[in-house]
């Protein structure tokens, strides 16, 4: 089930809202888990099987794991980390990349056919990462094994963050697991977020949708205007799906009383691509460092440990997103960005203007969705020819039309991938006054029309990244 | 003695979850199958009066997937707005991927079943008791259709 179903908005929200506001404050954090385990089933009853079975063996996992570092066993203690973390890993790249290994084996070894994988669990990337959050966490000793087995599974399964993140550490959820800080100005701000976050979704990325689709149709006539049209299309519908989801999900959360980690803070305003990375997919880029990156020795080790440590974590972030070579380059694009920033123009770029750096870094960043989006390197390749003119001629009549129709909708999403909205609402809400209160009201009343006549028009398109 | 528990509860759920896993593989065998077979297969089980052929353009527009995502595509979608008859077949290039389709084709059932509530009475039914949402292995089946249980046989006898 999708955030942007009418189901969802509809029938499954409006029932969870009433069940988890009637249930005594006790048992709300009960309550929500309740209506978490009927989210996962509605989407795959099979599914509870599979995350049931990941909180059950992490819920005993931790408690071995505090046990035997109690009781001065740190060779038990490593064992069960080892053992735990080589299990997730197993079932995470069991779902994700057992196809894409065997194949790529297969090419040069004469294998028999790989066996069916089954659809992977919802969410299953993101609900590995955060029982990997909680298991490291408890070895770390900078949280205590849980001993609620419904509070474990509550952090893990909580829909709102299960599908697609953020990717809330276990850290930052444990004091809230009992005790959700219930308000109603977390329910109105958690309200307007949401419905900002759909609109995101549905009136922006699910628009721009479409001009990328017909834009990089094959039967498409192609041109180096189409290709650049096709990646800003692509770069702000990317930014608008997930950051929409994000907004989704932290709304949720603070609705039912609970503080989701931030996702996005304009990306696509950095001055720089590290800048970049500390404002695009903030909880997993948190996660990578502080559960691999910094495990590794950060860069603390000198200049090639460095290095290396950035290549690991870079590698895995592009494995991340999917088992494919494309995802591989990615990573290492970014990687290869990151270090040249890092020791080679670190000085350059500190008496660059702002504003140039800003553009440079966009183009830079919006180029590397090309390997993002294209199903193999060869097709980004071309794609990435194309937009410098190689083979291409500067136009055709579909670029052109597409650019009329496109226009004022990439103009839109250029704006609305700035702060002046959100200042522009703030400027509305803090006037105070029955006035102010009724515009902001008007505002997202009118904006939830708009997005349930999109989503009553709009076929199912669902968020891009539940598919990593 | 609790670390011997603990150790014991751990290896029990993972074995659980290895067991159902190891038994969804073993249930879905990869074909080999020609999907053009297939679909003959699947059509000539099915009632094609309330349908018609879908394109390419159709399958984006119905579904929100890219064709060309996939080693083949077919569809029959309703004959009329008052139809809701519908049969979507996919070969999949990953088996992956039917996480992602099985999710579109919920989601175009869901939106059918929203439009015919209380308008269609038939047409919801169909809707709600002869559907079949069926992945199997590198293949990928949506069924509306009143003869359901007899495309789903002829499905998976093609395989």
């Amino acid at each position: 089930m999708s955030f942007s179903q009418l189901s969802f908005v509809f029938l499954f929200l409006p029932v969870c809202l009433l069940g988890y506001f009637l249930t005594p404050k006790q048992a709300k954090p009960f309550a929500l888990l309740i209506f978490s385990l009927l989210f996962i089933a509605w989407g795959n009853p099979r599914d509870l099987v599979f995350i049931g079975g990941s909180v059950v063996f992490h819920y005993f996992s931790g408690l071995q794991v505090e046990h035997a570092d109690r009781a001065g066993k740190k060779g038990l203690k490593k064992a069960v980390v080892i053992t735990t973390v080589a299990a997730d890993l197993l079932l995470l790249g069991f779902f994700k990349y057992y196809t894409f290994l065997w194949a790529q084996l297969a090419a040069v070894l004469p294998l028999p056919a790989a066996v069916s994988v089954p659809v992977a669990p919802v969410g299953v990337s993101f609900f590995t990462f955060s029982v990997l959050s909680y298991l490291l966490d408890v070895s770390a000793g900078r949280v205590k094994a849980q001993r609620s087995l419904w509070k474990l599974a509550l952090y893990v399964c909580f829909f709102p963050k299960l599908v697609s993140g953020p990717i809330a550490a276990y850290e930052q959820m444990e004091a809230q697991l009992a005790a959700p800080a219930l308000s109603r100005a977390n329910v109105e701000s958690g309200s307007r977020r949401f419905v900002v976050g759909l609109a995101k979704k549905v009136l922006l990325a699910n628009t721009l949708n479409g001009f990328f689709a017909a834009l990089t149709d094959p039967a498409a006539q192609p041109s180096v205007l189409g290709v650049w049209l096709a990646v800003f299309s692509y770069a702000f519908m990317l930014y608008f799906d997930f950051s929409g989801y994000s907004d989704m999900a932290i709304g949720l959360g603070r609705v039912f009383g609970y503080h989701l980690p931030e996702n996005f803070r304009y990306p696509y305003l950095s001055g720089s691509v590290t800048d970049f990375w500390r404002r695009w997919h903030i909880s997993l880029g948190a996660w990578f460092k502080n559960y691999v990156y910094i495990p590794l020795g950060g860069s603390r080790a000198g200049t090639a440990r460095t290095v290396c440590n950035l290549a690991v974590v870079w590698l895995l972030t592009g494995l991340w997103h999917g088992a494919n070579w494309t995802f591989v380059v990615w990573g290492l694009y970014h990687l290869a960005l990151l270090l040249c920033e890092k020791f080679i123009l670190r000085k350059p770029l500190a008496k660059t203007p702002g504003f140039v750096r800003g553009v440079f870094t966009f183009v830079l960043v919006i180029l590397g969705w090309v390997f993002f989006f294209n199903p193999t390197l060869p097709a980004a390749g071309r794609m990435l020819a194309g937009a410098f003119g190689y083979h291409m001629p500067a136009v055709s009549n579909g670029s052109l039309y597409t650019l009329l129709s496109a226009g004022a909708w990439l103009a839109v999403a250029a704006v609305g991938c700035t702060p002046l909205p959100a200042k522009l609402g703030r400027a509305v809400t803090r006037r105070g006054g029955v006035w102010s209160g009724l515009a902001t009201a008007a505002v997202f009343a009118l904006l939830l029309a708009a997005c349930i006549a999109g989503m009553m028009n709009d076929t199912f398109a669902s968020f891009l990244y539940a598919q990593f | 003695m609790k670390t011997v528990f603990f150790g014991a509860m751990r290896w029990l759920a993972a074995g659980l979850v290895a067991v159902f896993l190891w038994s969804l593989c073993a249930a879905a065998p990869l074909s080999s199958a020609d999907p053009d077979a297939v679909w003959q297969a699947v059509t000539g089980a099915a009632d094609l009066t309330h349908m018609q052929e879908g394109s390419n353009a159709m399958i984006r527009r119905l579904y929100g997937i890219d064709p060309s995502d996939y080693e083949a595509c077919y569809l029959y979608y309703p004959a009329s707005n008052m139809d809701a008859d519908e049969l979507l077949l996919v070969k999949l290039t990953d088996p992956a991927q039917s996480e992602a389709l099985a999710q579109a084709a919920q989601a175009r059932l869901a939106t059918q079943k929203a439009s015919f509530d209380g308008y269609g009475v038939a047409q919801y039914d169909l809707l709600t008791h002869h559907a079949a949402v069926e992945p199997a292995g590198n293949y990928f089946l949506l069924a509306v259709t009143a003869n359901d249980a007899a495309v789903l046989a002829a499905f998976h006898s093609a395989l």
